[in-house]
């Protein structure tokens, strides 16, 4: 604020610098309160607070192929059914796959029922620089003797596939969100489909 | 004119806010913290279960024992009938020297234990080195009655405790399992009894 000599008077000018004062005073309370509200916004967790890994599908039709010889296959097939009608999919073809979906006895030499993985690997998660999925590289799997001892039906082996086909897209675990599909544990998770923010982070994604 | 200055103030403020703020909401939960002395094991998959108390660690163990690694390992291939392809990642054992059973059998000065990952800190098999480590074992094994030789830690990185160099205390290594208590002290702590045997965990298959 720019005060003039007034000469032992301020009559005109300091009736200006109160409105002046009061009108800055106004402004920064309007910001402080607008920057309080942008804030909270941006922190809150908010209902649609889904988790993204990073990584994502340069298109938005993914390949993915599991041999139909495999138990999990009819598994897989009706786990990439669970999301249809989003912005990306799992289109299922044996021709230059983007990735696949496997099946394994790793029993308890792994803590894991179900993993999404770098091919070839036991738990290396698969590699995307700059932030996509390389072509070929991504491997699900489903720890089939662990799932079985366990008593698993296939409702509940379809939710473990489910879930990993939602890392497949791009999505992390929601530790804090057992009623949505990417919560990381089975016995806390409450849900065996994707739920609506399972999917906005898909359509998110894509 | 006026109110553009509002809403550049606001922004410039709550990037100020937020700055403070740590990780992206968007940043990957995968992470740990470094703590001197215990592994940081890549939280990777989907588990069956969560582990809230040492009597659930207990219930599906056949053995509590405190061991040292020898700083060897060994691989050994999934068996084909198990899925193994020429393409399948082995399984990774790291040597333990037994220092003390706590609870639970085992009559053996050394064991091969399942390495539950990859430490994030050395980008080495994760307990093939540091320690001494407080361990739930229970026998590896592919398949009920398939046993795959040697251990395996319970729970995978949840049955694991790290000492950072206090004696006979040992910290939390998982970082998904909040539940468990982030200490034990073995000299004050009445740990829950591992009652079962082996074959009783090998009859029941992985759990």
């Amino acid at each position: 604020m720019k005060y003039m000599p007034t000469h032992g008077r301020l009559g005109p000018l300091r009736r200006a610098s109160t409105r002046d004062v009061r009108g800055q005073t106004l402004r920064v309370t309007v910001a402080v309160v607008l920057a309080g509200l942008i804030a909270l916004l941006l922190v809150t967790p908010s209902a649609s607070a889904y988790q993204l890994i990073g990584c994502k599908w340069s298109h938005k039709h993914i390949k993915f192929y599991v041999p139909s010889p495999l138990a999990s296959y009819g598994i897989w097939t009706a786990a990439a059914g669970l999301w249809s009608g989003l912005d990306a999919n799992f289109v299922l073809t044996g021709s230059s796959p983007d990735m696949y979906g496997t099946n394994e006895n790793r029993g308890n030499t792994v803590a894991w029922v179900g993993a999404t993985r770098k091919k070839g690997t036991l738990q290396t998660p698969p590699p995307c620089p700059s932030g996509i999925y390389k072509h070929g590289k991504l491997e699900v799997v489903i720890n089939w003797s662990k799932v079985n001892a366990l008593g698993y039906g296939n409702p509940k082996k379809k939710m473990v596939a489910a879930h990993e086909l939602g890392h497949a897209f791009g999505l992390a675990h929601t530790p804090q969100h057992p009623e949505w599909l990417m919560y990381p544990s089975d016995t806390g998770r409450t849900v065996k489909v994707s739920q609506p923010n399972d999917k906005a982070g898909v359509n998110a994604i894509y | 004119m006026r109110s553009t200055s509002y809403a550049i103030g606001a922004i410039a403020l709550a990037a100020g806010v937020l700055s403070g703020c740590g990780a992206s909401p968007t940043s990957s939960p995968h992470t740990g913290t470094a703590t001197k002395g215990v592994p940081v094991i890549a939280a990777t998959g989907s588990r069956a279960r969560e582990y809230d108390s040492l009597s659930e660690l207990a219930e599906t163990s056949s053995a509590l024992v405190v061991a040292t690694p020898t700083g060897t390992l060994h691989d050994v291939p999934l068996p084909a009938e198990d899925g193994g392809t020429d393409e399948s990642a082995p399984t990774t054992y790291v040597q333990m020297r037994v220092v003390k059973v706590l609870s639970g059998a085992l009559d053996k000065a050394a064991i091969d234990v399942v390495s539950p990952g990859t430490d994030e800190r050395t980008g080495e098999a994760a307990l093939l080195s540091g320690g001494p480590y407080l361990m739930y074992l229970t026998p590896a094994m592919y398949d009920a009655e398939k046993p795959a030789g040697g251990y395996a830690i319970t729970g995978g990185p949840a049955g694991v405790y790290a000492s950072q160099g206090r004696p006979d205390v040992y910290s939390r290594v998982d970082t998904l399992s909040p539940r468990l208590p982030e200490e034990i002290d073995v000299s004050t702590t009445t740990l829950p009894t591992v009652s079962h045997t082996e074959a009783e965990l090998l009859r029941a298959g992985p759990q």
